[in-house]
């Protein structure tokens, strides 16, 4: 007999923690503050019945809101808190302790890089006027569409006392990739019984990973913030049907990552002046993602790049055909992100440990791509442009420190993950570094990699019910 | 040569304690080379700390806590610490009730030993942490240079390993690795599994005599006897268990949301290197049942420690450099010190994921801890409550050093293994092993 199917209050969750809107490829993030608190419930109000929940996708744009600390301070919600939020929301992504966790410090200056973020959900200065209250996701299927909304839903908000303060715009491609050229978005956890949907049981999750008011994967229910209603007395759980969402603008350094390749991939006939070899630059880039361009995973198929795109994504290290077994760096991008069965030396441990470390993705691209065809050698022979591109990376979990702050002080940023010396993620990682590839009889080790992403802006936020948004706009 | 715990635990002159602070405090603005305890001078240390145990004042008296993992005799160990800091210590220690400047006899007076002691890296002196470190960094900048045009590639693995080691015979700084291998194979398997061995024979002996006599129906008198004592220790175990799970039944575990800025105070000392640490202690759960039952399960620990958990992991726990147990107080408090690699979530995640049966076991007989069932159950697996428990008690470490931040306790084993297999002779699939280590990417 099979367990009964859990059952989630869909109606209640907003529609990202559902999906992630693939299919509306016209997003713009614009982040807001709060100036009049009385007014913002106004536009609260408004706002709701615009909002998709994560029922049937039927509005376009699909609206989603999330709050700061900041925010939901501003909005008066903490004066009645009984059971807090976690202490990471509570003091920022910006706050300068966590910083050092995250890699966002300048160890030279010793300086945290927040304090020059273009927007943030915490200063120490108070002056600091780039903290943000409010982050309103809209997308959709037309750019006019968008843009006819970005419009209105400005103007509700500016007579109601919530002021826009950045429109951050993001650009779809049509081939899924990321700005390095890399087919991106693949890996992504199967929530237990959220839809009709099956995948491999070492990569189905439990809700409570990603939404509060559902076990974990410890099967316990995570700690979730309650409030007293100042009207009522009785004690709301605030954050039921929520979630944290975790938000950082990683600017790409593209021309800088494939002109360092390049220099490593020289065809060596004549010497270092040699003409850059394409097959060794896609090699040597392939092994710093994990994956090849079109999305194969190098652990699978690690000899040439079949050239497809694919979405495979149900594969373990250690179940790979024996001649491949070995040749995925340890340090790519893709086995630090999530090490699978990979972790110290036992291999149903590691998936049991890797799984209790996990985020749903929803992070979106911006700016132009350097080259439109977003082909390696394209990018390998076009020269800089002064355009910023980059990801808005973007994650939902319950338990910050443990799930997101974990990945990436624990995996990414840990030039001692599994053991290694001097190695960093070249992909995500904030650190300059080493890079070492598996090769026989001596492995190819190369040094002083500089770092080709910068981190401008980040804030946690938290997602709520639509039921905690309608207790907030009635405070 | 072996790592020593070595800790001393005296009480502060009440209106001496702000004194203590900033004193403590000029140390860890510049740990290793500060003008009252330089400990880069230090030779026998691979880890130490000084903390101001202050926590319920109206209780205990404040204490001051100097602990040191090192090597040499202890008699060396503090040789060295009057010759290198006796003046700094002077200062420290005149903040200390009834110091009067003989530091061997109130060391003794104020000494506290370890209820339980686990090492990461066993049998390794600093100076051979510090010596295959250095070795390993030469292979690998002799690996990087000679390869830069391939032409390694076209050689076997052994052949590559015999270039790597002509290399370092010809370099003197490497002497250590030419003239002695390190850790013998059948040495060191006996010496990391010897007394486990011995155990398992003598109860296989005696499951095997006890069979026989079953068989032949004659059993000698002492396997009676022996037999009757293990029926005795049955009911006594049953006996306990049913006195632990009354106390458990009405156990109080309240655990508060730990203060913010507490939290936020500990996070600012965290990582700065590739290690942190932490110090935490706790109150013993009233009675003698409780104080006897955590002594009986450290005192498991500790022998665990020795057999068990002597190749790098503590029950699957890879990052512990070194960690240990002390009761104070007139055995009213557990103290904890510890020094791992990585952040404190990976820390205690661990402690969840991989060793909450040990951790509970010890720490299910301290107050207010999540609530337990039978000594090692539940207890630290509910993981939130668990984490903020630990906060809770973790206290402030005034001044922590470290003799090699930069090395995890992964890198450590691993060199010790390069180093071990430089000069050995071996299969060209050993070797190639061999040369993977090299980097362990």
């Amino acid at each position: 007999m099979t367990a009964a199917k859990q059952k989630y209050e869909f109606n209640e969750m907003q529609g990202l923690i559902k999906r992630g809107y693939g299919t509306k490829k016209f997003t713009d993030f614009i982040l807001l503050k709060i100036e009049d608190a009385v007014k913002a419930k106004q536009w609260l109000k408004l706002l709701i019945p615009q909002l998709s929940d994560a029922t049937a996708d039927k509005f376009d744009p699909a609206i989603n809101v999330a709050f700061t600390h900041a925010g939901l301070d501003k909005l008066g919600l903490t004066a009645h808190i009984q059971n807090n939020f976690l202490r990471e929301f509570q003091e920022g992504m910006a706050d300068e302790t966590r910083s050092r966790l995250l890699g966002d410090y300048d160890w030279d200056k010793q300086v945290s890089i927040a304090d020059s973020w273009e927007w943030k959900d915490a200063a120490k200065d108070v002056t600091d006027g780039n903290v943000i209250d409010v982050l309103l996701m809209v997308y959709a299927s037309a750019q006019q569409i968008l843009d006819a909304t970005y419009s209105r839903v400005k103007q509700e908000a500016s007579v109601n006392g919530v002021r826009e303060f950045k429109r951050l715009l993001t650009k779809s491609n049509d081939f899924l990739k990321e700005h390095f050229g890399f087919h991106d978005g693949i890996s992504q956890p199967t929530i237990k019984d959220f839809s009709d949907r099956t995948d491999d049981e070492d990569n189905t999750i439990n809700a409570g990973e990603f939404v509060l008011g559902y076990s974990n994967q410890y099967d316990i229910c995570p700690e979730s913030p309650e409030v007293r209603s100042p009207v009522t007395n009785e004690v709301f759980d605030f954050g039921r049907n929520g979630t944290y969402l975790v938000m950082r603008q990683m600017e790409q350094d593209v021309k800088g990552f494939w002109d360092f390749i390049a220099s490593q991939s020289k065809d060596d006939s004549n010497g270092s002046v040699g003409k850059v070899d394409e097959g060794a630059a896609v090699f040597l880039a392939s092994r710093m993602v994990g994956r090849w361009p079109g999305g194969t995973p190098v652990a699978t198929c690690p000899d040439a790049d079949p050239g497809k795109e694919t979405d495979e994504n149900k594969f373990l290290y250690h179940s790979v055909a024996p001649e491949h077994f070995g040749k995925c760096p340890v340090g790519s991008h893709v086995l630090r992100s999530n090490p699978r069965d990979f972790l110290g030396t036992n291999k149903k441990e590691s998936i049991k440990l890797s799984n209790h470390h996990r985020i749903l993705r929803r992070g979106r691209s911006y700016g132009k791509p350097l080259v439109d065809s977003m082909q390696c050698k394209d990018f390998l022979c076009t020269p800089n442009d002064n355009e910023e591109r980059g990801l808005y990376f973007m994650c939902l979990n319950t338990n910050i420190s443990r799930q997101f702050e974990f990945i990436q002080h624990t995996w990414i940023n840990n030039e001692k993950f599994n053991g290694m010396y001097n190695d960093t993620d070249h992909i995500a990682g904030s650190y300059p570094g080493d890079f070492t590839i598996p090769q026989s009889p001596v492995r190819r080790h190369i040094t002083n990699i500089p770092v080709f992403v910068r981190v401008r802006g980040g804030a946690y936020f938290f997602l709520p019910s639509i039921s905690a948004l309608k207790f907030l706009s009635e405070l | 040569m072996k790592q020593h715990a070595f800790a001393v635990i005296a009480p502060v002159i009440p209106g001496k304690l702000e004194e203590l602070r900033s004193l403590l405090n000029v140390i860890h603005g510049d740990v290793e080379k500060n003008s009252l305890v330089r400990f880069c001078d230090l030779g026998t240390i691979h880890f130490a700390r000084f903390v101001i145990i202050e926590t319920q004042k109206e209780t205990y008296p404040v204490q001051l806590s100097f602990s040191s993992n090192h090597d040499e005799s202890e008699e060396e160990h503090i040789s060295e610490l009057i010759r290198v800091a006796g003046e700094g210590l002077k200062k420290i220690y005149s903040c200390c009730e009834g110091f009067d400047g003989d530091f061997k006899a109130y060391f003794l007076k104020y000494k506290v030993p370890a209820k339980a002691y686990y090492i990461g890296h066993r049998g390794r002196g600093l100076a051979q942490i510090r010596d295959e470190s250095r070795l390993q960094k030469a292979i690998v900048d002799f690996l990087d240079s000679e390869n830069r045009n391939g032409s390694l590639n076209k050689m076997n693995p052994s052949e590559i390993k015999n270039k790597i080691g002509a290399y370092i015979k010809s370099n003197p700084d490497f002497e250590f690795a030419v003239k002695y291998k390190g850790l013998d194979g059948p040495d060191q398997f006996f010496r990391e599994r010897g007394l486990l061995i011995l155990l398992l024979l003598a109860i296989g002996g005696f499951l095997f005599l006890v069979g026989k006599g079953i068989h032949s129906l004659a059993f000698p008198a002492w396997l009676v006897v022996l037999i009757i004592l293990l029926a005795t220790l049955t009911v006594i175990f049953f006996v306990l268990k049913r006195k632990l799970n009354r106390l458990e039944e009405t156990d109080v575990s309240v655990v508060d949301l730990v203060d913010s800025d507490k939290v936020n105070s500990l996070m600012r000392a965290e990582n700065f290197v590739v290690q942190n640490q932490l110090t935490h202690i706790v109150e013993v759960k009233p009675g003698s049942f409780r104080r006897r039952t955590l002594k009986f399960v450290l005192g498991a620990i500790n022998l665990l420690a020795k057999i068990l958990f002597n190749r790098g992991t503590l029950g699957g726990i890879p990052s512990i450099h070194f960690a240990r147990w002390v009761m104070i107080d007139s055995d009213k408090r557990l103290l904890f010190f510890s020094n791992f690699d990585g952040s404190w979530e990976n820390y205690l995640g661990d402690f969840v994921d991989k060793a909450s049966v040990g951790l509970t076991g010890v720490w299910s007989n301290s107050k207010n801890f999540p609530k337990t069932e039978n000594l090692v159950s539940k207890g630290a697996t509910d993981e939130q409550h668990f984490k903020e428990w630990a906060r809770q008690h973790q206290i402030p470490t005034q001044v922590w050093y470290t003799a090699y931040k930069g090395l995890s306790v992964e890198n450590i084993n691993n060199n010790s293994l390069i180093r071990r297999g430089l000069f050995r002779k071996m299969s060209e699939a050993k070797a190639q092993q061999w040369l993977k280590r090299i980097n362990n990417g």
